[in-house]
């Protein structure tokens, strides 16, 4: 089969990949080079990823249980404030009828 | 197979043959280490191989890191899925205890002008003026506000 690929690389790329062109042919011999490369690039890849990844789920652990306390602070916030609104109000409406009750006497 | 190499202009090409078997060869190797056949040629021009490679890097171990990184996008997205509707949940908890802060605050204004009225003297609020402001300030500033009490969290919920 006589295919064709074509790649689209840089200005600059061009001009590296043409110095290379004489050592092609004897590049193409050394398909284990290529091989063992390509490997240890992709070693070196996903033990970056495998560290970003824990990295990351590390923050996230972290940030979850910050807010499962946030979350059981912020219940009882609410339970307390609620308990208070009920408190003032009973509270203000006792004053208010004093007040009333004093304003209605002078 | 013909390779061709160009900037996308019409006279810069360079043109390289390499024959079907080799090339077959190299597009398995690309695809077996995740890479672009295109840039694997590059690579191949290139010649820049690596040859000190130490012996703890072989396809198991690649194998093993492949599955570890699975593993921990899953536990990830395990997480991601658990958290979001967390998030959501308790910044409407604080939104409501926000209402009840603006309520309160009214209230205690009102307590205040009532005792003062009444000759009394004026109540402490001090816990209470402390969540007050607190609730107040929710989302206001990402985590600088003092918090009552525990917590160190501002959750900005569906806004970010």
């Amino acid at each position: 089969m006589d295919g064709e690929i074509e790649i689209l690389v840089s200005e600059e790329e061009f001009q590296e990949l043409k110095r290379h062109k004489r050592e092609f042919k004897s590049n193409l011999k050394n398909l284990e080079g290529l091989e063992r490369t390509l490997r240890v690039l992709q070693y070196r890849y996903l033990t970056e990823k495998l560290a970003e990844l824990e990295k990351k789920l590390e923050e996230m652990k972290e940030h979850y249980s910050s807010l499962i306390e946030f979350e059981k602070m912020a219940k009882e916030d609410k339970v307390y404030l609620m308990g208070k609104r009920s408190e003032l109000s009973e509270e203000n409406r006792r004053l208010e009828a004093k007040v009333r009750g004093h304003e209605g006497s002078h | 197979m013909k390779v061709v190499i160009s900037t996308g202009g019409r006279w810069k090409k360079l043109k390289l043959k390499i024959d079907d078997e080799t090339f077959a060869h190299v597009e398995k190797i690309a695809k077996k280490y995740g890479f672009r056949v295109d840039d694997t040629i590059k690579m191949l021009l290139k010649g820049d191989f690596i040859d000190d490679i130490p012996p703890e890097i072989t396809d198991g171990k690649i194998e093993e890191l492949k599955r570890e990184v699975d593993s921990l996008k899953k536990e990830l997205y395990g997480l991601e899925g658990k958290w979001s509707p967390l998030k959501f949940k308790t910044y409407y908890l604080a939104m409501d205890n926000q209402n009840l802060a603006i309520q309160l605050a009214a209230m205690i204004a009102q307590n205040k002008r009532l005792r003062k009225s009444l000759g009394m003297e004026e109540k402490e609020y001090g816990e209470l003026e402390e969540k007050i402001h607190y609730y107040l300030n929710f989302g206001s500033a990402e985590g600088g506000e003092s918090k009552p009490g525990k917590g160190n969290v501002v959750p900005n919920g569906g806004r970010g």
